[in-house]
């Protein structure tokens, strides 16, 4: 998939646990791990809203973007 | 008694009781069809299509087998489409209520439903002219006819139809929804 969440690479930087995003946020920390893994088909706009809140960042800090090859 | 139990309680109990539907309403079908060539006296008392029983009964082989023939498609298709509506009530035995392919299942069922109620009309009058086959006499009579009753069934298959057709795209988009975080 051409877009990414570097979702893992921020809850690093930010030293979070995904089970206080999942419980900030309010979803399961399996839909969490769908989330770090790629596996959604999408992001609701409140729930990136609540994910840029709890790690202080902007959409554009979660999402990257790569050209399919 | 949760209500999932009885889901599935009531939905096992139409599902047996839609294949056993499905196996009688042709097993009928077929001993009208024998029943009006062998003993007509005792079949025409219970017939509804009367008229149409009457020229099948007194046809000549090939345009008795052709007329059973063309009076029997609406009947397998019917009996097809309720084979579906069992399918649909097993998914919802299994728990799945209204995912894409249980609400498929009754798409087809109305579908079929309404089809065979459009198409009855032409089918009689199909079987009344084969079971002609052989006879000069108004060979080339074709009569199809509509009734009040007969509408207000296809007003009612055709609404149940785009209903199901509805639900199908509702249970699209949530599938499509439910992919979303």
């Amino acid at each position: 998939m051409s877009i990414r969440i570097k979702l893992d690479e921020l809850l690093l930087s930010r030293k979070v646990r995904s089970k206080d995003l999942a419980e900030f946020v309010g979803i399961t920390e399996q839909n969490i791990s769908l989330i770090k893994t790629g596996q959604v088909k999408g992001i609701r706009f409140n729930t990136l809203a609540k994910l840029c809140e709890f790690l202080d960042c902007q959409p554009g800090d979660l999402l990257a973007y790569t050209p399919d090859e | 008694m949760q209500n999932t139990r009885k889901i599935h309680a009531l939905s096992k109990l139409l599902e047996h009781g839609c294949l056993g539907i499905a196996v009688l309403l042709v097993g009928f079908q077929l001993y009208f069809t024998l029943m009006i060539k062998l003993n007509p006296a005792l079949i025409m008392p219970v017939v509804t299509e009367r008229a149409i029983a009457n020229t099948i009964a007194a046809a000549e082989p090939l345009g008795y087998w052709l007329a059973s023939l063309v009076f029997l498609l609406p009947t397998l298709a019917l009996a097809y489409g309720i084979w579906h509506l069992s399918r649909m009530f097993n998914a919802f035995a299994n728990g799945n209520y209204f995912t894409e392919q249980s609400v498929a299942h009754l798409l087809v069922f109305s579908f079929i439903g309404f089809a065979t109620q459009l198409l009855g009309p032409v089918v009689h009058a199909l079987a009344g002219l084969l079971g002609r086959l052989g006879k000069p006499e108004n060979f080339l009579e074709l009569n199809i006819t509509i009734d009040q009753e007969g509408i207000i069934q296809l007003i009612a298959w055709a609404t149940f139809f785009v209903v199901a057709w509805i639900m199908r795209e509702g249970t699209r988009l949530a599938k499509e929804n439910a992919e979303f975080i």
